[in-house]
């Protein structure tokens, strides 16, 4: 088995382009190993067949040269104007309306002009997406793992409702129990009515604030009103309407899980 | 020594009294049309020949070919070294040609019939039967077809730069200067991708060699 620098040496000396200084000891070399002279023999034969393996068609030299020239002629005495250029680049972008797509089809046969603006543009739509390609991506992984990760803040989300995050937050606890010991209170004795009436009690919690944690648990008795719930910066808000109850889970301004409505 | 030596053609010694490719680049952009109609006759041919070997139909090739002059005149004021008109060219017709899509409902204007001549020997040729079938003999001259058919098939299948190294230099044997200004590459590269192209080939069409 001979090296590949080897090769690469009998292949330009094939070619006529090894370096002088190497030439001579190539030639002892091809006159001592056979197994050279083969690979040389082999290369030769590949040049003779890739040489005569499809002569080129008989074309009429003179007349090709006539007809690019005026191809050329053409293209010089008449640029595109702007409007045109418009069109193509609504042609190439598929948005060109269908009437407006049948005169300039019309055009392109004759105007190389217009054609070569249609392939600038095609070429330029190529690179384009080349150049922005968007990495191949695991959607099916990806929706899983987007899915996971919001299953996952919703689960810390509900853990902080339960108040056992942080014993820091105790204090917060202990004031949001009072508004809600209130609420009840208000609710099932202070506003008594018949069954099936509509029960109505307004209490004043403590103001709501920026929470300081990852995840704070704020109940609200009353209407949920869009203001106070966007003020979080980033929080779990159970929003206690009686008799219905509707809880979304904020992280920052953003709303990232909603129960629905529960009717208690 | 084995190598021959390397000339692009007999009008080569023509050149030498005509003005160069570069004053003819100057002119053209100076606003002299006409010169742009010499650079058509000296590199017409090439550019039909290699188009011809990276497409395997002439029609295709001829089509490219006046689009690669039409690009190549509209970008004439772009090319950094006018002298390597040639070599920039040939980029063009190589790139036009690998990323060619048929589209000739928009040309209609090409009349490829005058262009070319008889319909059998251009069949015959295209389809690679002239492979050393000068005997008539139908044996050889299946062989030979089938060969041709097997080297298209082989050179498709090389990486782009080796392809065209093997198509221009090998096949047209195009100056090495040249080929190495259409690929974008040192000529010590040109002749890598030759190499390599070559060793591919080789192994690919072994049976027939």
């Amino acid at each position: 088995m001979i090296s590949e620098q080897l090769q690469f040496a009998i292949s330009q000396y094939l070619d006529g382009t090894l370096p002088e200084g190497e030439r001579a000891a190539l030639e002892a070399r091809l006159g001592a190993d056979a197994e050279a002279r083969r690979v040389l023999e082999e290369y030769r034969a590949l040049n003779e067949a890739l040489r005569g393996s499809v002569s080129l068609p008989a074309v009429k030299w003179e007349k090709l040269a006539e007809t690019i020239s005026a191809s050329v002629e053409q293209l010089a005495a008449n640029p595109i104007d702007e409007q045109t250029e418009y069109a193509i680049a609504q042609y190439v972008d598929g948005q060109l309306p269908e009437g407006e797509r049948a005169a300039l089809e019309k055009r392109l046969e004759s105007d190389p002009a217009a054609r070569m603006a249609i392939e600038k543009y095609r070429s330029l739509q190529r690179v384009t997406e080349r150049a922005w390609a968007l990495p191949r991506v695991d959607w099916q992984r990806l929706s899983e793992r987007i899915s996971d990760a919001v299953a996952e803040a919703a689960q810390r989300a509900r853990y902080s409702i339960a108040w056992v995050r942080r014993p820091m937050r105790l204090a917060m606890a202990a004031s949001i129990l009072i508004v809600l010991g209130l609420a009840v209170a208000v609710l099932t004795r202070g506003g008594k009515t018949g069954e099936g009436e509509a029960r109505y009690a307004q209490v004043t919690g403590p103001a709501m604030e920026q929470a300081a944690g990852p995840a704070v648990a704020e109940i609200h008795i009353g209407a949920m009103d869009d203001t106070a719930r966007n003020s979080y910066a980033t929080a779990a808000v159970v929003g206690l309407s009686a008799p219905r109850m509707h809880i979304s889970v904020a992280r920052g301004p953003e709303v990232v899980q909603e129960s629905g409505l529960f009717q208690q | 020594m084995d190598g021959k030596a390397r000339q692009t053609d007999g009008a080569e010694a023509e050149r030498k009294v005509s003005p160069s490719d570069g004053q003819l680049v100057l002119k053209c952009i100076a606003g002299e049309r006409k010169s742009f109609d010499e650079l058509i006759g000296r590199y017409q041919r090439q550019a039909v020949a290699v188009s011809f070997r990276l497409l395997g139909n002439i029609e295709d090739a001829l089509e490219v070919t006046q689009d690669a002059f039409l690009k190549a005149y509209g970008s004439l004021s772009t090319l950094q070294k006018p002298e390597a008109f040639g070599g920039w060219l040939m980029r063009i017709v190589s790139n036009l040609s690998l990323n060619y899509r048929r589209s000739r409902k928009l040309r209609a204007q090409l009349p490829l019939d005058d262009l070319l001549g008889p319909t059998d020997s251009r069949q015959a040729d295209a389809s690679g039967s002239e492979w050393m079938a000068k005997d008539g003999d139908p044996v050889h001259r299946l062989e030979s077809r089938e060969m041709g058919e097997k080297l298209k098939e082989a050179l498709a299948q090389l990486p782009a730069k080796q392809r065209l190294a093997i198509v221009m230099f090998t096949i047209e044997e195009m100056p090495q200067k040249e080929v190495a200004e259409a690929l974008e590459c040192s000529v010590q590269a040109v002749k890598w991708h030759v190499f390599q192209g070559r060793k591919k080939l080789k192994e690919l069409m072994k049976e027939y060699l």
